[in-house]
């Protein structure tokens, strides 16, 4: 049996379990949004094993019957979770530490562990990881000074982007020589700017042992919201050099994650550059419904229920 | 130049200034990173600089830096700041200091991986399932408040017990070590309880309070966080210790 540990009515959670209903895998839904006075989780530890069952609404799950759990918990997109961070005070939504600490305990494969997911809250510090890897970073700036902002524009010719440091969403843009104005970039004036990589985006899934990657071109700065700037995007299944798959790999299991999703971009000169891993990958952006091919083998992956070593 | 990221009224701050600045080193005292230096952080693929300019003239390189100890950030904002911008700001510098603590090569105490600076770890119940490979059993919910606690710090391979603690306690020294050992973690905080049948883990601190212990009991943490920060040996190994347990 897969669990699923999300808000029902999010996208992504809606879309993975569409699929494993198509699939006609065993699942059920542990509603977050409803966390915790709905749940209840009594586990203890034996022999070196957690041991025990969560119950939620009408049903009770003994950790021995999961083959797999998929762990989501994101702020709805769109009018439905505007203000959520103001309600709770918090940039990010809150994990019950319950919830939190089984699964980051249960024997068998969950996408992905509540604790391997905050790295990519902070980008700086997984740049620090990645470049550790064969991946190129982007030559950044981070700084609150409005003249070494300047200074790095002259650097890089003008050919430069601006992106929030933190995990909280916000669209990626090319930054101008009206943007470096003595407030500074933003309102508080600590900004993070980076050199402007030509080339195709690439997003790589990674699921386990497998690697899923799309080519997205696009003269957007943000493909993601391409059609707001006027561009258009393709994207395409791709192939990657093995040595390119090989880090992708690697690059997930540093990160302690059973799924990933890379952002990289390859220059047209042949280099790979690697700007994010994500934790809790928004994956149906980048497959057709028609041809689901990340969720079903997410949904396969979960549902073999190996025991992770 | 020793960094001490802190309020100014932290006691652990307090304390651990004079004992740098009697043995002669420079100290400066860093509320918010952001708000009192003008801050040129440049990272790229093979390296990492960052130079510090403060109001009173003074410019840091991060070469310039010979340890670090970080206490939990507050980042405070003005009453008049609308809330959603606060959020958001304090999640920007967030990230930025957690980034660039991890950028630098000096010995720091703590460097926090990303998830001890972000989860949920002040709840016991965070800690399930991670302390029991080390031996520790958390104290069970129900007689958490009726049954007596003692704090204990652990800093480096040093256990230093508040006053009071039993004997018996002690049975647990090399599982703190290790489970400290475990996080990255040079300085830890636990409090444990004293149960009728063996001693149980009552609360982790990844960021020590400090503050509660005993006189002798914060002596001996500063001088063992002395140790730890300023003897190159230690700065080695502090520098070394894993940034994650994945």
């Amino acid at each position: 049996m897969v669990l699923v540990c999300a808000d029902p009515s999010e996208a992504v959670a809606a879309y993975f379990c569409s699929r494993l209903s198509a699939l006609r895998i065993h699942h059920r839904i542990l509603d977050l949004s409803t966390v915790p006075s709905t749940c209840s989780i009594e586990w203890s530890w034996r022999e070196g094993l957690p041991s025990g069952s969560i119950s939620y609404a009408d049903w009770t799950v003994d950790f021995d019957e999961l083959s797999g759990v998929y762990f989501r918990n994101v702020w709805l997109d769109g009018a439905d979770g505007e203000g959520k961070s103001e309600k709770s005070g918090c940039a990010y939504p809150r994990t019950d530490p319950r919830i939190a600490a089984a699964l980051n305990s249960l024997p068998c494969r969950v996408v992905n562990r509540p604790r391997a997911t905050y790295s990519n809250r902070s980008k700086p510090y997984q740049a620090l990881i990645i470049r550790q890897f064969d991946f190129k970073i982007p030559k950044t700036l981070i700084t609150n000074d409005p003249e070494v902002a300047k200074r790095f524009y002259d650097e890089c010719e003008g050919r430069v982007i601006t992106k929030l440091i933190s995990g909280v969403r916000s669209i990626v843009r090319r930054v101008n020589e009206d943007d470096l104005g003595c407030g500074g970039l933003r309102e508080h004036g600590l900004t993070q700017l980076q050199e402007y990589i030509p080339g195709d985006n690439i997003r790589v899934h990674v699921i386990g042992e497998r690697v899923f990657p799309v080519r997205i071109q696009s003269q957007a700065v943000d493909y993601r919201y391409a059609a707001k700037e006027g561009y258009a995007r393709t994207m395409v299944a791709a192939k990657l050099p093995e040595n390119v798959g090989n880090d992708c790999l690697r690059l997930t299991r540093e990160f302690g994650l059973a799924m990933s999703g890379i952002d990289l971009k390859e220059t047209p000169t042949g280099k790979y550059y690697c700007f994010e891993v994500n934790t809790s990958p928004a994956f149906p952006f980048y497959e057709s419904p028609a041809r689901p091919v990340v969720a079903d083998a997410l949904g396969q992956f979960l549902a073999q229920g190996e025991e992770q070593p | 130049m020793f960094f001490l990221l802190s309020d100014r009224g932290d006691l652990l701050c307090q304390d651990f200034q004079q004992a740098l600045q009697r043995q002669g080193y420079s100290t400066r005292v860093i509320e918010d990173l952001f708000s009192s230096a003008s801050v040129e952080w440049r990272l790229q693929s093979e390296r990492s600089l960052a130079l510090c300019r403060f109001q009173d003239g003074e410019t840091i390189s991060d070469r310039d830096i010979h340890g670090i100890l970080l206490r939990k950030p507050s980042f405070e904002w003005s009453q008049e700041s609308p809330a959603v911008d606060t959020i958001y700001l304090r999640a920007e510098k967030e990230a930025a200091l957690l980034g660039w603590i991890r950028s630098l090569n000096c010995p720091v105490i703590n460097r926090y991986p990303a998830e001890l600076w972000f989860a949920p770890i002040d709840s016991l119940d965070y800690w399930r399932g991670r302390l029991e490979p080390f031996g520790l059993e958390p104290e069970r919910r129900f007689l958490r408040e009726t049954i007596k606690s003692y704090r204990v710090s652990v800093v480096g391979s040093k256990v230093i017990w508040d006053e009071g603690a039993p004997v018996s306690l002690r049975s647990v020294d090399v599982s703190l070590v290790q489970f400290a050992r475990s996080l990255g973690l040079t300085y830890v905080e636990y409090r444990i309880a004293d149960s009728a049948d063996k001693p149980r883990v009552a609360a982790v601190e990844p960021f020590p309070s400090y503050r509660e212990f005993c006189l002798s009991g914060r002596q001996e943490i500063i001088k063992e966080l002395m140790v730890q920060l300023t003897t190159s040996e230690n700065a080695a190994l502090a520098r070394t210790a894993p940034d994650s347990w994945f």
